[in-house]
């Protein structure tokens, strides 16, 4: 391209002319000491609670301690480059994100700045992180199916569109992949006409473990729904406390919209650690655990913003995953409970299953879904309630079976059909199941016809019978699909598909 | 801590009912500020308020006599409390609150004007006579000299700025046209 050197000036003087000379104006206070990340600082009389204020150096705070001597500021920024006397602005701004679909294949910090390189966003519309959770009359039950494409989440613990489903367990028990899987699988969604957008928030993680995730959403082609808000470990603590409430917001321009959203907190525990650091630092009395007395409050105000709408309001979602890790299994710690209590459900994910080889690593006794199970499909919720019971009874006698050599036949039987219904609840991470296939393979299984197949062979039956189907009777799946129902006819008909397939396995 | 803000306060405000015309004011805060700053410089102040082989009559009998003749019949008065209750280390303190107290009963606004080049006299007055029209309020102005703001004025009444300052308008524009 040729650009003369006149034309450049000209350019630029244009964009001079515009820009506005107007003497600046601003309300000041003076920093009176700077120290972990919290600043105390004298005057700014007339500033808002949670509003934004300016240091020099670019660096940006929020007035959290209005107090009658002084305000104590938390810093988003290296605290290094704040010195004792520097001049603090405000800004007349509480704390706001861009919102909207310029946001999705974006990675964000929780101030809405961009991360990933793909230079500024362009974003229409703005929202403030701190927003009132909707009133009783706003709200509409939870009666849409959220599909996780895991198998055992989706027939025994299913999520509604507008639950709160708390995902706990211990480290290194695939928290985390539970929560990426369902985002990957809304990618069907996207074909249909009630597209899920997701918000990944990932608080307090390595940066090589976020950069790995943005990854393999990129690779299995999540990223062009879903909107990335990292708050890394080495990030300041306040930018770590924002976090959710930034992704949040971010969630609701879709719910307030009619539109749906999915969010995941991940996690929680580490959300609540950066605001016990900052509320020791801003010397507001520790509690239990050191937390400060609204640590309850802190996630109780967050997760009642996940809703879903009424008619009148466009009948939007947010539905939100936390993450909660425990530590050597303990649940009744103060964090966890808080939020189990605040929830709609939790999964539970036991070490014990996860070494053994069970992934995911559900404990079926103790995760639950209290509001789930009216968005269930009618035909998944026709096979769960069989394959609950099979399960329960297998875990029962399981336990029994390890210490007699000698079974009868019918408590064999229940062993026998019990391990495999645990094997075809196995799933491996980056491949969800779509509804229809997973009511097959669960209808198989409960029907009794993998009872006697080999349990080291149950995985490639499944494969191979789900593939039976898909080439030879396409019309099985189409109607599960489309009407999310078993009739008699089509159990007739599923039948006499998976003896056939039998015959040749 | 919050015992201190009570004798703070107290000195404060018994400082401030001292304090009836604009020019006491000045008078009592050019003390104040001239004895912090000595007793930040020299510890020898210091030292011999908190020495404990000093008599306590002796040691006020002494402040009494160095300062009688520049400070203010009520401010000495107010720091001889101050030396018999021990709480002299809170007259950095009292001085800040003192100020506030007495900007609020005289309607008195304090002012810092930064320029980039030292202001004559003429110019000095005139702009301070214009604050004192447009405020409303007597000013107690104080003028700085900073090279960086390359040009224009940076005026802080309270608390609110007002920076015409060239730096700042520069620093504006650059924003504005990388789009941040």
């Amino acid at each position: 391209m040729d650009i003369k050197t006149n034309q450049i000036g000209d350019l630029l003087r244009d964009q001079i002319k515009n820009i506005d000379d107007n003497v600046d104006v601003n309300e000041v206070g003076e920093v009176l000491e700077i120290g972990d990340g919290v600043a105390r600082t004298s005057g700014l009389g007339n500033v808002m609670s949670s509003e934004l204020v300016e240091f020099p150096n670019n660096v940006f705070g929020m007035a959290l301690n209005l107090e009658e001597e002084n305000v104590g500021v938390v810093l988003f920024g290296d605290s290094s480059l704040v010195k004792e006397g520097d001049t603090v602005k405000r800004t007349g701004k509480v704390v706001e994100v861009p919102v909207g679909k310029e946001l999705l294949g974006r990675v964000v910090n929780p101030l809405g700045v961009p991360m990933d390189g793909k230079g500024p966003i362009k974003a229409k519309h703005s929202l403030q992180i701190e927003r009132k959770a909707l009133g009783v009359m706003q709200r509409f039950p939870v009666k849409e199916p959220l599909q996780t494409g895991l198998k055992s989440i989706d027939s025994m613990i299913p999520i509604g569109r507008g639950q709160r489903e708390l995902i706990i367990g211990d480290r290194q028990t695939g928290k985390s992949a539970i929560a990426t899987d369902t985002i990957i699988n809304q990618k069907a969604t996207h074909s249909g006409d009630s597209p899920v957008y997701c918000i990944y928030v990932a608080i307090g993680q390595k940066a090589s473990t976020v950069a790995k995730l943005v990854g393999e959403l990129e690779a299995n082609g999540a990223m062009e729904y879903t909107t990335v808000v990292v708050a890394n470990a080495s990030d300041p603590a306040p930018l770590q406390y924002i976090a959710p409430y930034s992704g949040c917001a971010m969630g609701e321009y879709y719910r307030d919209n009619g539109m749906h959203g999915l969010i995941v907190y991940d996690d929680l525990s580490k959300q609540a650690t950066a605001y016990r650091q900052m509320s020791l630092v801003l010397r507001r009395p520790p509690g239990r655990e050191a937390f400060p007395g609204d640590v309850f409050y802190l996630h109780s105000r967050l997760l009642e913003r996940s809703s879903k709408l009424s008619e009148d309001l466009g009948s939007g979602s947010l539905t939100a995953l936390p993450v909660i890790e425990t530590q050597e299994g303990d649940v009744s710690a103060y964090i966890p409970t808080n939020v189990i209590s605040i929830t709609d459900g939790q999964i539970y994910l036991d070490t014990n299953l996860f070494n053994g080889g069970v992934r995911p690593a559900v404990d079926v006794g103790l995760s639950v879904s209290r509001v789930g199970g009216s968005a269930q499909i009618k035909a998944m919720k026709k096979i769960a309630g069989k394959l609950r019971l099979d399960l329960a009874q297998f875990r029962e006698l399981e336990a029994f079976a390890k210490f007699a050599s000698d079974l009868d036949d019918a408590t064999a039987a229940q062993i026998t059909r019990g391990r495999r219904m645990v094997e075809i609840l196995k799933q491996n991470q980056y491949v969800p199941m779509s509804t229809a296939n997973q009511v097959l393979i669960i209808y198989a299984a409960s029907q009794g016809y993998l009872d006697d197949v080999e349990l080291e062979s149950v995985k490639d039956f499944e494969v191979g019978l789900l593939e039976h189907f898909a080439s030879k009777s396409p019309e099985c799946i189409k109607e599960i699909d489309d009407t999310g129902n078993i009739g008699d006819d089509l159990a007739e008909k599923m039948n006499k598909v998976i003896e056939e397939f039998k015959k040749s396995f | 801590m919050k015992q201190n803000h009570k004798k703070i306060k107290i000195y404060s405000e018994a400082l401030c009912n001292s304090v009836d015309t604009f020019e006491t004011f000045q008078n009592i805060k050019v003390s104040l500020n001239e004895l912090t700053a000595l007793s930040k410089k020299d510890l020898t102040i210091n030292t011999f308020l908190k020495s404990k082989s000093v008599d306590m009559s002796k040691k006020m009998d002494i402040f009494t006599e160095a300062f009688k003749e520049v400070f203010d019949k009520n401010l000495l008065e107010v720091l001889l409390v101050m030396i018999e209750n021990d709480d002299m280390n809170l007259l950095i303190d009292v001085n800040k609150s003192f100020v506030v107290l007495v900007k609020e009963k005289l309607n008195i606004a304090y002012v810092e004007v930064t320029s980039s080049a030292e202001m004559d006299e003429n110019m000095r007055n005139q702009l301070s006579d214009k604050l004192s029209d447009i405020t409303s309020k007597k000013i107690d102005i104080n003028f700085s000299t900073n090279k960086d703001l390359i040009g224009g004025l940076k005026i802080k009444i309270d608390d609110m700025l007002f920076d015409s300052s060239l730096k700042t308008k520069l620093e504006n524009a650059k924003s504005k046209l990388i789009g941040v």
